[in-house]
Formats: structure tokens, C-alpha cells, sequence
């Protein structure tokens, strides 16, 4: 039945098609892998209540607890310990598993 | 006449289909289904192994960084140490079985974490303890996913693969966030559990704290003409000291005296459900505690005996903001739970009465 034949380019669409979604589903899968092992970024900050009732908030450094002295301002005292998220455009996504850059050299 | 390729490829096609429908009745499908399940859950089962394996080195490390002694050995033992649930099919005395048991357990990592660092002080071996709890719970995570999928291969369980390769991204997030929790635990930051312990901070302002109990402390301060009793755990050490023992003790001592409390309120951080946000605060009536039972059972207990309300207020986050290192949002929410207390107090008690509030949860990077 020559009349109803499935024209050429018909086949090779479906044929494109198909490897396309294969494609498609394979790098999906892949980028899932890189997905998991990103992991957001926080940043500590510190905030200080001075003897003078002022206050002022640094970034966390090792050994900063609340109810601790703070040698930032006379009579300062730790207050609170907060973390923020890192914005993702401006830190970018940091990933659990480092890798390995190229050096431009 | 002949064939052109279009009938070749036709030819090919319907063969194929074919092909394919008759290897349908004999399981081929599944098994390609289960083939794609399996390769799914190997390359999580390969992270969570990288996990497990760094948090075991990030806690070699942070021994090692503190002088520790015989870091690989401890790390090894302390990496699978377990507890055996009490019997439980008879109940009677379940509760004081538990506490024994968890007190064993304490005692035992304080003291192979005191012969391995006795140079570090209590803060830093508390610290230390989470640390290598989070090292511990990693490893084993990744030990159980690998006998589930080796187990379902074995005995060819499509249906446990199936379920475990579906839990998977549950699985992965839960170990990213202990992952995550461990490096802020190491430097010491607070977590989203030490609302609890912030709010009493807050409410003590700068009195005089006092041991109570093992890791915790109480201080007494004036609001609004009651006497307030604010108790929390030791800090700035990683610890959710004993509330409820030290509430009982408080309890008694003031019962002694002829002192009835009006109230006891606790304040905790509670699991928010999906769609309810990062710091929103509820009240109820209850003891305000996600202990295994010895702890919150003392709490209901001694309310009960001596006839004082027991009310709850919550902090709400997820369980990822739970131990992680607190959020801006939580933090903004202790101020408003500070309020919310002073409120309560003020509305259900009566200038003279005596009130104690507990601030449940872990105290890091949180003193007194």
C-alpha cells in the first residue's frame, strides 16, 4: 500500500526525537548527581551589646559565645549568634566534593 | 525490486517492537527498571560514603587540632558505639531503665573523650562529643542504605529497592544537613535547638546563674513582680543538659519551703509542618521537650504531684534549621518568644508567685 506509506522524513523526525529525549534524560541525571553535592553557605555574624548600651554586629570569629566578653567595644558582651545565607550570585554554590580546577598557566 | 532503506528501518522497527512485547512477559521490563533503581541508589550510596568518610576525618581532625591522644582509635570505637533499647514489652519501670541507660552512655564517651583529650577543657570535649555523634550517625546511615541495597540485590527484592531508591533524596538530605551541622558545631555556633536556651538567656539578663543539675544551671530574676525561676542548659559547651531533673529538684526544694510554683512553661523548638514559617511561635499546654522520655516525663510528673499548670511555647523550623547554625529568622523569633513569655507570665499569674521557665534545648555557643 504505497498510498499510505509513513513519508521519510517522518521516520527521521521520530528517530531525532527519540535520541533527543534520551539526551535530554541523560544529562538531566547527570545534573542531579552535581545538584546533590552542592551545599548552601552560610555566614556567621556576632552581635555586641557595648557598656554604653550601643550596639554592633561583626562576623563570628572562633571563640565568640553568647553571654562572652567582647573586647570590640569597652564593657562589650556577646548578645546573639546568627547565621545568614550566602546569596548564590555572589558567593556561587560551593560543593561538597571540591573540584579540581585547571590552572591558566 | 529492491528494498529501500525506509523498509529496512520499518522492517527493523516492527521486529524490535516485537521483540520488545514478548521480552515484556518475561520481566525484562522490570528488570531494566530495577537496573536503573540500583545504578540510582550506587551513585548516592558513593556520596554518602564521601560523607560519612570526611565528617570521620573532620572529627580526627578536630581531636588532633585539640591534642587529642589515640585520635584514630577513639574515632573508630566511638564511630560504632550503639545502645540497646530497654525492654519494653513489660513497661513497668521503663523510664528509670532509660535514664540508666542513657547516663551509662554519657559517662562512657565523657570518659574515653576524657582519656583522649585531657588537655582540652569541658567545652571543647562537649563539642567533640557531637562531633563524633554526627560521624557516627553519618556512618551508620551509610552503612544501612548498603545493606538494604545489597540485601534487595541478593535476594532479587525489587520491591525494597524500589522504596529505597525512592528515600533516597530523603536519605541524602538528612545526611547533608548532619554534614552541614557538624562544621558549625565545631566552631561552636548556636543552632536553631538553642532557641530555648537563648530565650532564658534573655530572661535572666545578668543574674547570677547556679548549678542545679548535671550541665544545668538556673538563675532567678524578677518579672513583673513574680519570682521567675529560669532554667537552661550549661553553655557555651555543646549539651541539652538534664531540664527536667533540674525542674523536679527546683520543685522539691521549693515545695520544702512551703513554695507552690504557679506555673512551669517551657520553651523548645518545635518542627514546623510544610507551608508554616521559620519562626512563628505557638503555645499549648505540656511539657515543651523532644527527650526520648526520662527528661519530659519529670517535667509532667512533678506538675502533676503538686497540681501546677504546665504550659509550652514553640519556636518553630525545620528539622534542617533544628541543628544547623541558627538563622537570622529564628533568632529574630527569641525576642518575640521573650515577649510571649513575659505576657503568659503576666496574664495567668499573680505578683508574688513564684514561675519557672525552661529553656529546652542545645546550648552551643550559648552561656550564662
Amino acid at each position: 500500500m504505497a498510498g499510505n506509506a509513513v513519508p521519510d522524513w517522518v521516520q527521521s523526525i521520530l528517530l531525532l526525537a527519540s535520541l533527543g529525549a534520551i539526551a535530554y534524560l541523560m544529562a538531566r541525571q547527570a545534573s542531579e548527581a552535581a545538584r546533590m553535592a552542592e551545599q548552601e553557605r552560610v555566614q556567621a555574624f556576632t552581635e555586641i551589646e557595648c557598656g554604653d548600651g550601643s550596639r554592633k554586629t561583626r562576623e563570628f570569629r572562633s571563640g565568640d559565645f553568647v553571654g562572652g566578653e567582647a573586647a570590640d567595644c569597652p564593657g562589650g558582651r556577646v548578645v546573639g549568634i546568627y547565621t545568614v545565607k550566602v546569596e548564590e550570585e555572589k558567593a556561587g554554590r560551593r560543593g561538597l566534593i571540591p573540584v579540581k580546577r585547571k590552572s591558566k598557566s | 525490486m529492491a528494498s529501500s532503506l525506509p523498509d529496512w528501518i520499518s522492517a527493523i522497527s516492527q521486529l524490535a517492537f516485537l521483540a520488545i512485547f514478548l521480552l515484556m512477559f518475561l520481566g525484562v521490563n522490570q528488570r531494566l527498571q530495577v537496573y536503573m533503581w540500583r545504578g540510582d541508589i550506587k551513585s548516592k550510596l558513593a556520596f554518602l560514603e564521601w560523607l560519612a568518610a570526611n565528617a570521620r576525618d573532620r572529627a580526627k581532625e578536630y581531636l588532633a587540632k585539640n591534642k587529642g591522644r589515640r585520635v584514630d582509635e577513639v574515632v573508630e570505637r566511638l564511630s560504632d558505639f550503639f545502645l540497646i533499647q530497654p525492654v519494653d514489652i513489660e513497661p513497668v519501670d521503663i523510664i528509670r531503665r532509660l535514664d540508666h541507660l542513657f547516663n551509662v552512655r554519657r559517662l562512657r564517651v565523657r570518659g574515653l573523650l576524657s582519656d583522649a583529650m585531657p588537655e582540652a577543657d569541658a567545652v571543647t570535649r562537649s563539642r567533640a562529643e557531637v562531633v563524633l555523634e554526627i560521624a557516627s550517625a553519618l556512618n551508620f546511615i551509610y552503612k544501612i542504605v548498603r545493606h538494604l541495597l545489597r540485601y534487595g540485590e541478593k535476594t532479587k527484592n525489587w520491591i525494597l529497592l524500589m522504596q529505597l531508591q525512592l528515600l533516597m533524596p530523603l536519605i541524602i538530605r538528612q545526611a547533608k544537613t548532619l554534614y552541614s551541622a557538624q562544621e558549625h558545631f565545631a566552631q561552636g555556633l548556636p543552632v536553631g535547638d538553642g532557641a530555648g536556651p537563648l530565650v532564658a538567656y534573655r530572661l535572666a539578663g545578668g543574674s547570677q546563674w547556679r548549678s542545679v543539675e548535671d550541665e544545668t544551671v538556673a538563675a532567678e530574676v524578677e518579672l513583673e513582680g513574680r519570682r521567675l525561676i529560669v532554667v537552661k542548659a550549661e553553655g557555651p559547651g555543646s549539651s541539652v543538659g538534664r531540664p527536667g531533673a533540674a525542674v523536679e529538684k527546683i520543685v522539691e526544694d521549693l515545695a520544702k519551703s512551703g513554695v507552690k510554683p504557679a506555673m512551669i512553661l517551657t520553651v523548645d523548638a518545635a518542627l514546623k509542618l510544610e507551608g508554616e514559617d521559620t519562626g512563628s511561635i505557638a503555645e499549648g499546654v505540656g511539657a515543651a521537650i523532644g527527650d526520648p522520655g526520662p527528661e519530659k516525663i519529670r517535667f509532667e510528673r512533678v506538675a502533676a504531684k503538686y497540681g501546677i499548670p504546665l504550659r509550652a511555647l514553640v519556636i518553630k523550623m525545620s528539622e534542617e534549621e533544628a541543628i544547623t547554625g541558627m538563622s537570622k529568622e529564628i533568632y529574630q523569633a527569641v525576642d518575640k518568644a521573650v515577649e510571649r513569655v513575659r505576657e503568659i507570665v503576666a496574664s495567668e499569674t499573680q505578683p508574688g508567685d513564684t514561675v519557672i521557665v525552661a529553656g529546652i534545648g542545645n546550648t552551643s555557643g550559648i552561656g550564662q
